[in-house]
């Protein structure tokens, strides 16, 4: 019912979602291998990201409906990575499965750093969100193949296939990436799982994506003109920032936090009142090292960020926590799930399972920076549909293809749908591109009374 | 030593021939070679020409070709520091041309209302790419607004004067 109540606003705000500049800026951009080859040579070397831009990109053809569905899609593929993630490393059993992915679901939504960027700004959530789904998918998969009492080539194949996609989906990926192929070296080794060869081909893997993505020549012109040369002092200054605003934001999340306070509770109940497997049941000290282990590594995600941006990286990237986010609560989850074994079990009587639901509703309302209440917000007091409409009628003012233009800047912009990459004072540099896509000669945009 | 399960190996050497073909077909195999440079600047040139803004310009002008030598002779003898990359003589003259014809007129068209200002002048602070370039430079159109630029587009480079950032 959480789950549910908490995805419902997300999937209507699909409904709303237009096109954003940078999406036009990607869409006039012709052909498939042109556009990878293009954007490789010129840009970066996320070169999984261009393919989407390339060939799943409803904007080439104009179909703006399809646009819509795009969030929908994501919000869809999260939650089976998530189903996945649990059947893998906590339990089988489906229908609790499907229940927990719902829970999940919803504790990322509360506090997810930037939504707009999640899910409702089509660059952006290939660039952001599918390498992060498609992460959770490899985690899966690759320990399935790792745990596999016989030699498995599908799924090996998989895995490979899927490290391409990451890493040239989101360099931010690097150090994940890293740290999950030593666990799994690791594991093997303690376990003797004689699965060498399989880690040698995932190895090879990993290097041959990086070495495509960091020897772009897009890539290497942005390092050689932010000067930033790879010395130690620059290392460990960009280390001591990735920390610092990780932490800032973390803060946010876990400070007096009623809401995510009694979620865990919840979450922990629900364990409690199942039987998981044994990855689940390490000891509380071993796993509580484990997970403090990869929580301080964790603070460094953002170490490439912050390293290419040269001490310029500002907090109000919020789009870059959106990967942070989600390894913490894949780990805040694995925490619980051994935390429950280890605190006495909490009776299963319905008056607790009414009184958890009800502080989680009573705190979710009263919590001003949750975001599905904001989802809400946005839906009734209809700032979303007006933004539609608002710019859907500039969208077919601008198919006539007249010779010239006159746009307002928009009047609505709903907090959980607007991601501020339309006409403003910053997106100077995107006009062209819209003309092109509109076949425009002359684009006036101005503020409208 | 026999290997029991071969088919990791040869996955591997797959991988390392596709991305080593990947980098081959990109042209960027050691660096980004001339054949994909020249594919790039035609690009750029290409989606430049139809951009209809120039069209339009070009049609108010009687010789947009000599405009653009005009503009360029202009940027080249005033030859601050900054801008020998855009006057690099591997880089097509036109296409020059286009972008700083674009980028000014894209300037005047979006910022309209500040030039009614007295000291009427338009700077477009030019980046090769993307902003925060140490090779970005500024154009400054002085004392002209957007339809005295498209009136008197031929006699552009006589209001044109080109600074390091």
């Amino acid at each position: 019912m959480i789950g549910l109540v908490s995805l419902l606003p997300f999937i209507l705000l699909s409904f709303y979602t237009v096109p954003n500049l940078e999406d036009y800026a990607e869409s006039i951009i012709p052909g498939v291998w042109w556009h990878v080859k293009f954007l490789y040579l010129t840009y970066d070397g996320r070169f999984f990201t261009s393919f989407m831009f390339a060939a799943l990109n409803p904007l080439k053809y104009q179909h703006f409906t399809a646009y819509q569905w795009i969030p929908l899609v994501l919000i869809v593929s999260l939650f089976l990575s998530f189903f996945l993630f649990i059947r893998t490393f906590l339990f089988s059993n489906k229908m609790n499965a499907l229940c927990l992915s719902a829970i999940i679901l919803s504790l990322y939504f509360i506090r997810n750093p930037n939504l707009a960027y999640s899910f409702y700004y089509m660059i952006s959530s290939y660039v952001y969100m599918l390498p992060s789904i498609l992460f959770i998918v490899y985690l899966s998969i690759s320990y399935r193949l790792i745990e596999s009492i016989q030699s498995n080539f599908p799924l090996l194949l998989l895995s490979s296939f899927l490290i391409f996609c990451i890493a040239g989906g989101n360099e931010l990926y690097l150090i994940p990436l890293l740290l999950w192929l030593m666990f799994l070296w690791f594991k093997n080794y303690r376990q003797d799982l004689h699965k060498h060869a399989e880690l040698f081909a995932l190895s090879i893997a990993l290097f041959c994506a990086f070495f495509i993505v960091f020897t772009s020549p897009g890539t290497q012109r942005f390092v050689a003109e932010n000067k930033t040369p790879i010395t130690l002092n620059n290392l460990f200054d960009a280390a001591n920032l990735s920390f610092n605003f990780t932490l800032q934001q973390l803060r946010s999340w876990y400070s007096c936090n009623l809401l995510l306070l009694f979620l865990s509770l919840l979450i922990i109940y629900f364990f409690q009142s199942i039987d998981l497997n044994k990855t689940a049941n390490w000891s509380l000290r071993k796993s509580s090292f484990l997970f403090f282990l990869s929580f301080v590594l964790g603070l460094f995600i953002i170490l490439p960020y912050t390293f290419a941006a040269g001490g310029k990286v500002s907090v109000s990237y919020t789009q870059i926590y959106i990967i942070p986010y989600l390894y913490y609560t894949l780990i805040g989850v694995l925490f619980l799930a051994t935390v429950s074994k280890h605190i006495p079990k909490l009776p299963r009587k319905k008056v607790i399972s009414i009184g958890l639901l009800t502080f989680i509703i009573l705190s979710g309302y009263l919590d001003k920076n949750n975001q599905i209440k904001l989802a809400y917000q946005d839906l009734i007091s209809g700032s979303a549909k007006a933004y539609y409409n608002e710019v859907n009628e500039q969208i077919s003012r601008s198919l006539k293809a007249p010779k010239s233009i006159e746009l307002c800047f928009l009047k609505n912009k709903p907090r959980q749908i607007f991601s501020g990459v339309y006409f403003n004072q910053e997106t100077e540099n995107f006009h062209l591109a819209y003309r092109l896509y509109y076949h425009i000669d002359e684009l006036i945009v101005k503020e409208c009374p | 030593m026999i290997i029991k399960n071969k088919k990791p190996y040869i996955l591997s050497v797959l991988i390392l021939i596709a991305s080593l073909t990947f980098k081959y077909k990109t042209g960027s195999f050691f660096t980004i070679s001339k054949q994909s440079e020249i594919e790039v600047v035609k690009y750029e040139m290409k989606k430049r020409k139809k951009d209809i803004t120039l069209f339009s310009l070009s049609n108010s002008c009687t010789n947009i070709n000599d405009l653009g030598k005009a503009l360029k002779t202009k940027i080249i003898s005033q030859a601050p520091p900054c801008v020998n990359t855009l006057v690099n003589p591997q880089t097509p003259s036109d296409s020059v041309v286009y972008i700083v014809l674009q980028k000014a007129l894209e300037y005047t068209t979006y910022n309209k209302s500040k030039l009614s200002n007295k000291d009427e002048r338009i700077t477009w602070l030019y980046h090769m790419n993307q902003e925060e370039r140490i090779d970005s430079f500024a154009l400054v159109f002085q004392k002209i607004n957007e339809a005295y630029l498209i009136t008197n587009i031929l006699y552009i480079e006589s209001f044109l004067t080109v600074h390091c950032k």
